[in-house]
C-alpha cells in the first residue's frame, strides 16, 4: 500500500476513534440539556423520551424564578428563590479567585525571578491541595464555629483561596518562567525601576496567562460543593449547594428543574473554558515539560 | 541587587501566605487531634467540654471492618479510574498531536467534561442509569439485546459507574497534560529516528514515552491523590449505595460525621486517613522532585 | 552503490511553491551541495531524498528503483541534521547503537560497531555520556557516528556546521571531506555558506526561489556563473556590480558606467541597453596603472594576507579591490585602477549572462 493510501488509512482510523470518545462525551450533556426543555410528563418515562415534544421553558422559569424546593432540613421549611445562590457564587467565587490569583501571581514572580522558595517546598504546596477536602471538612466546622466563621462570607473565601493557591502559584509561574529574564535585565539597565519593569514589561506579556490562570481557578471555586455544602446553611449559600436541594425531595425526581439549574450553573463555565483553552495547555505543565 | 530585593520581596510576601495558611492548618490539626481523643457528642454540652477517652476511640476505628473497607474502595476507585483516564487521556492525546481537520473542535468538545459542576455530573447520570433509562436503552440498541442493568441496585455495576463518571470528568485534564507534553517534544529525534529506520512503534516505546516519563508520572499522581478525596460525584450518583458498596472513604468520612453524628469517630478516621495521605503524598514529592531532576539534565548540560 | 536521481520533483507548501520541477543526477561517490539563500528550497529537496517529505510530484529514483513509496527507513540512507537531532535522554553508545537496534542486530555485533565507529570518529570517551554533557564538536561527531554505523549507501547532511563556532566549524568540515574521501560514498549536502560549497564539493548546485540556478564543479560555478545571482553568491568578498548601459561607440560595443567606458569587443554581438558588469575584487588592479579610470579610497581593510581596499568611483560608487600588501594605500587618497584585460562579467537587467570578457 503506498504512503498517501496509508496516510489516508490512519486519518480514517483516527477519526473513528475520536468520534467514539465524542459520543461518550456528548451523550451525558445532550440528554441533560434535552431533560431541561422537557414537561414534567416526559422527565422519567418508558421507553425514555429523548427529544422533548414540546420544548419547553417552564423548567427554566420554576428553578431560576420559581422557588427552590428545600426538604433537607427537617427543622424549617426554608423555601427561598435561586437568587441569593447566585449572588453567593458570584461573589465568593469571584472575590476567592482574585484573592488567589493576586497571591499567586506575587509568590509566582517570587519564586520564578528570586527563588523564595525551593522547588521542594512547592511541590508541598502543590501536594498541599491534594488533601482531601472531606478530611478536614469537620475540623473546619468546628473551628469556624468557634471564631465565629461559620456560615460566613470570609471563612468560606479563606477555604478557597488556600486550596486553589497552589494550582495559580504552579500556572503563574510557568507563564512567567516563559519569559526571559534578560529582557528585564535590558529594562533595567535602560533605567526602569522594578515595579516599572513589572509593571510595564513583565505582566503585559504575562497577562494572557494570568486571565487564563484566573478563569480557571474560578471554575474550581464556583463548582466546589463540600466546603460550601458544610459551612455555610441560612447566609451563604451557593449555586451547588443549591442544585443539592432537588435531590432528596419527597416529590419524586425533578429531573426537568434540576436539569435546567445545572444547566445554568455549568453554562457559563463551559463558555469560560472554550475561552481560555489554548492557555490550558502551557499553564498545566507544573515543571514537568521541558522549555 | 537581585539578591537584595529578592530578600525583601521575600519577606513582603512569605509572611501573608503563611499566616494564611498556618491560620487554617494549625486549628484543624488541632482540633483533629482533639477530637479523636475526646469523645464528643454533639448534644451534650460544647465542645472544650468533652470527654478524655485516650487512644479508644481510634482502637474502635481500626476494629471497625467499614474503615477498612471504605480505604479499599477508595484505593481501587482512585487507581481504576486514574488509569483509565490516562489510558483514554494518553491516547487521545497521541491522535490529536498533529493538526488535522477539525481539530480545534475535538479539542473544545474534549475539554468539556472538565468544566462541568461535578455535583451536576452525578445528578446527570442518576439521570441515565436508572434501570428504565436511556443508557440502558442505548445499549440495547447496540447489543441488539434487552440489557436491564440495575446500574444502582447491585455492587459491581455501581462500583463500575462511579469509576466510570470519574474518568468521564477528569480525562481532559490528563488529556490536557499529555498534549502539552507531546507537543513540546523535539521533532528533529523523531525525524532521526525514521531516517535510521524505527518503525512508528519503536519510535513509541524508545523515544516518546521515555521522554513524557516527567508529565504521565505528574499526572498519575495528580488524579490518583485527587481521586482519593472525590466526594460530590459519588455522593450525589449513589450515595454510597447499594448497601455501602461504594461507600468510598470521602463518603465513609461524611457518613460518619453528619450522618451518625459521631464527631469524635469522624475525627479519629480523618486523621488516620491524613497520616496516610502524607505518607502517600511524601513518597510522591520525592519522586516529583527525581522526575524533574532527570528531566533537567537531559536537556541542561552539565558538562 | 547508490545512484541518486530526481525527476521532475515539485514541492507545494499551501500555496507556495517550494521547490519547481527539479531535475537532477547525483553521481555515485559524488559530493554534491546544495546551496542557495533560505527559502530556496535546499532543505526541502533534502527532506524529499530522505522521504520526510513527500513530493507533491515528480519522482525520486535510488539505484534505478522508484523511492517514492519507501518509507525513510527503508531508503538506506544516513542523515545528519542541523540541530544534531540526537536522543537525550540515551546515552552516546545508545545513541549511535540505535540504528542497529532498530533493526534487530545483536548485542555483540552491535557493541563492535558502535566501538569501531566511536574510534573512527575519536569519540571513544564519550560512550557513556548523555548527549547534554557533549560539547558542540562533541555532539557533532556523536551525530556522525549515529550515521556511519548503520552502513547507509548516502549521506544526506542537513546544515550540519551551522550552529558552531568558526574554528569548530573549519575542523569539522576538513573530517567530513576526509570522512567522504575515506568512504567513497555519495554526499548529498545543503548549506547556505558559499565558501562550505566551494570547499567541499565535487559539484554545486544552486538553487534560488525553489529553482535550479547552475550545477557545475566548484570552479565552473565560479568561473563561469550562469547569471548575476550566482556570479555574485559565490567568492568573498563579493562580485563588483557595476551599474551601466551597452553603447555602440563609433560601431564597437561598449560598456558605459560613472567611471568611464570598458570596451567591449571581444563579445561580439551585444544588444544596447541597460546593462550590469561584474568585476571580481581580485580582477581589479591597483598597481601602477596608467590610463585607467579614477576613483579615491573610501577605506581599507587590512587582513594580513591581503589588504581590501574600497573605491569610491564616480558619484560615490563603491568597488572592492585586493591589493597586495605592499602596497601603499591611505583613505582619501585618489588612485587609478582598472581591470581591462581581466576576466569580467556582463548582465542584462534581468540578470542573465550576456558575455564574458578577457
Amino acid at each position: 500500500m503506498n504512503r498517501r493510501a496509508r496516510r489516508r488509512l490512519y486519518g480514517v482510523g483516527r477519526y473513528v476513534l475520536l468520534c467514539l470518545w465524542l459520543v461518550v462525551v456528548i451523550f451525558p450533556l445532550f440528554w441533560s440539556v434535552m431533560t431541561s426543555f422537557k414537561p414534567p410528563y416526559q422527565w422519567f418515562t418508558w421507553p425514555p423520551t429523548w427529544i422533548p415534544d414540546p420544548f419547553t421553558l417552564n423548567n427554566y422559569r420554576v428553578a431560576w424564578f420559581g422557588e427552590l424546593l428545600d426538604t433537607r432540613y427537617i427543622a424549617s421549611a426554608n423555601v427561598q428563590t435561586v437568587f441569593p445562590a447566585l449572588v453567593n457564587s458570584v461573589f465568593i467565587a469571584g472575590t476567592s479567585t482574585m484573592l488567589s490569583v493576586v497571591l499567586g501571581m506575587l509568590l509566582a514572580y517570587g519564586v520564578s525571578r528570586y527563588g523564595i522558595l525551593s522547588e521542594r517546598t512547592l511541590f508541598r504546596l502543590l501536594m498541599l491541595r491534594m488533601i482531601p477536602p472531606i478530611v478536614v471538612a469537620v475540623p473546619v466546622v468546628l473551628y469556624y464555629s468557634t471564631i465565629g466563621l461559620l456560615d460566613s462570607y470570609p471563612g468560606l473565601i479563606i477555604i478557597y483561596v488556600v486550596t486553589t493557591l497552589p494550582y495559580s502559584v504552579w500556572m503563574i509561574k510557568s507563564f512567567i518562567d516563559e519569559i526571559p529574564i534578560e529582557i528585564e535585565q535590558a529594562a533595567e539597565l535602560l533605567g526602569a525601576s522594578r515595579a516599572r519593569t513589572i509593571g510595564d514589561i513583565v505582566f503585559p506579556l504575562v497577562r494572557s496567562g494570568v486571565v487564563a490562570t484566573f478563569l480557571f481557578i474560578l471554575i474550581l471555586t464556583w463548582s466546589e460543593y463540600l466546603m460550601a455544602l458544610t459551612l455555610s446553611s441560612t447566609n451563604i449559600s451557593t449555586l451547588p449547594v443549591a442544585l443539592s436541594k432537588y435531590e432528596g425531595s419527597t416529590e419524586g425526581r425533578l429531573y426537568g428543574w434540576q436539569q435546567a439549574l445545572a444547566v445554568g450553573v455549568t453554562v457559563p463555565l463551559i463558555v469560560i473554558g472554550w475561552a481560555i483553552h489554548r492557555h490550558l495547555v502551557r499553564g498545566f505543565s507544573f515543571g514537568m515539560l521541558r522549555r | 541587587m537581585a539578591r537584595r530585593q529578592g530578600r525583601r520581596f521575600k519577606w513582603f510576601i512569605l509572611p501573608v501566605v503563611t499566616v494564611l495558611i498556618l491560620f487554617l492548618l494549625v486549628p484543624i490539626i488541632f482540633f483533629q487531634i482533639f477530637f479523636s481523643l475526646h469523645q464528643w457528642t454533639a448534644y451534650i454540652g460544647e465542645w472544650w467540654q468533652a470527654e478524655f477517652v485516650g487512644l479508644e476511640i481510634f482502637a474502635d476505628v481500626l476494629g471497625d471492618a467499614r474503615f477498612y473497607w471504605a480505604l479499599v474502595r477508595s484505593l481501587i476507585f482512585a487507581g481504576a479510574s486514574t488509569v483509565l483516564c490516562l489510558v483514554i487521556g494518553f491516547m487521545l492525546a497521541y491522535l490529536m498531536r498533529e493538526p488535522f481537520r477539525g481539530r480545534g473542535f475535538f479539542y473544545l468538545l474534549f475539554i468539556t467534561p472538565m468544566l462541568v459542576v461535578p455535583l451536576a455530573i452525578g445528578y446527570n447520570y442518576e439521570m441515565l442509569l436508572v434501570q428504565k433509562g436511556p443508557f440502558n436503552q442505548l445499549l440495547s440498541w447496540i447489543t441488539g439485546q434487552e440489557i436491564q442493568v440495575s446500574w444502582f441496585a447491585e455492587a459491581v455495576p455501581a462500583f463500575l459507574s462511579i469509576i466510570f463518571i470519574e474518568v468521564w470528568n477528569w480525562t481532559p485534564f490528563v488529556f490536557i497534560l499529555m498534549l502539552a507534553g507531546l507537543s513540546g517534544m523535539p521533532k528533529e529525534p523523531i525525524e532521526a529516528a525514521r531516517v535510521l529506520g524505527a518503525s512508528p512503534l519503536q519510535i513509541f516505546f524508545q523515544i516518546q514515552l521515555p521522554l513524557l516519563r516527567p508529565v504521565i508520572v505528574l499526572a498519575l499522581i495528580l488524579r490518583f491523590l485527587e481521586a482519593l478525596g472525590e466526594y460530590p460525584k459519588v455522593w450525589s450518583l449513589t450515595r454510597g449505595g447499594p448497601g455501602s458498596y461504594t461507600e468510598t472513604m470521602p463518603v465513609y468520612l461524611y457518613i460518619t460525621s453528619w450522618e451518625h453524628f459521631n464527631i469524635s469517630k469522624g475525627a479519629a478516621v480523618s486523621y488516620l486517613v491524613l497520616l496516610i495521605v502524607a505518607a502517600i503524598v511524601y513518597l510522591c514529592i520525592r519522586i516529583l522532585l527525581r522526575e524533574k531532576r532527570a528531566l533537567e539534565t537531559l536537556y541542561r548540560p552539565s558538562a | 552503490m547508490a545512484e541518486i536521481r530526481l525527476v521532475k520533483l515539485r514541492k507545494e507548501f499551501k500555496g507556495t511553491v517550494a521547490v519547481r520541477e527539479m531535475d537532477l543526477e547525483i553521481r555515485e561517490g559524488e559530493f554534491l551541495v546544495l546551496v542557495g539563500p533560505s527559502g530556496c528550497g535546499k532543505t526541502t529537496t533534502l527532506r524529499m531524498i530522505a522521504g520526510l517529505e513527500e513530493p507533491t510530484s515528480g519522482e525520486i529514483l535510488i539505484d534505478g528503483r522508484t523511492a517514492n513509496d519507501l518509507e525513510p527507513g527503508q531508503r538506506n540512507l544516513g542523515m545528519v541534521f542541523q540541530n544534531l537531532a540526537l536522543f537525550p535522554h540515551k546515552i552516546v553508545f545508545e545513541n549511535i547503537a540505535f540504528g542497529l537496534r532498530v533493526k534487530k542486530v545483536p548485542s555483540d555485533e552491535v557493541r563492535a560497531r558502535v566501538e569501531q565507529v566511536a574510534r573512527t570518529m575519536h569519540i571513544t570517551h564519550l560512550l557513556a555520556k548523555l548527549p547534554a554533557q557533549c560539547s558542540g564538536g562533541e555532539a557533532q561527531r556523536v551525530a556522525l557516528a549515529r550515521t556511519l554505523v548503520t552502513n547507509p549507501s548516502a549521506f544526506l547532511l542537513d546544515e550540519p556546521l551551522s550552529n558552531l563556532d568558526a574554528m569548530l566549524r573549519k575542523e569539522m568540515r576538513a573530517e567530513i571531506d576526509a570522512l567522504h574521501s575515506r568512504l567513497s560514498k555519495t554526499f548529498i549536502y545543503v548549506t547556505h555558506d558559499q565558501e562550505e560549497a566551494m570547499t567541499l564539493a565535487d559539484r554545486i548546485v544552486v538553487m534560488r526561489g525553489g529553482v535550479m540556478e547552475q550545477i557545475g564543479t566548484p570552479l565552473e560555478i565560479y568561473h563561469e556563473p550562469a547569471n548575476q545571482f550566482v556570479a555574485s553568491f559565490f567568492g568573498s568578498p563579493a562580485m563588483n556590480l557595476l551599474g551601466g548601459e551597452v553603447r555602440q561607440k563609433a560601431g564597437r560595443p561598449a560598456f558605459l558606467f560613472d567611471g568611464g567606458l570598458v570596451p567591449l569587443e571581444q563579445l561580439g554581438k551585444v544588444q544596447e541597453g541597460p546593462a550590469t558588469l561584474g568585476i571580481r575584487p581580485e580582477a581589479v588592479r591597483l598597481d601602477g596603472v596608467v590610463n585607467g579610470y579614477h576613483g579615491h579610497v573610501a577605506l581599507v581593510e587590512p587582513l594580513g594576507k591581503e589588504t581590501l581596499v574600497y573605491l569610491n568611483y564616480g558619484a560615490e560608487r563603491l568597488l572592492v579591490a585586493v591589493a597586495s600588501p605592499g602596497l601603499q594605500v591611505a583613505e582619501g587618497m585618489r588612485v587609478e585602477f582598472d581591470f581591462r584585460g581581466e576576466r569580467f562579467y556582463l548582465f542584462d537587467s534581468e540578470g542573465r549572462r550576456l558575455g564574458r570578457g578577457d
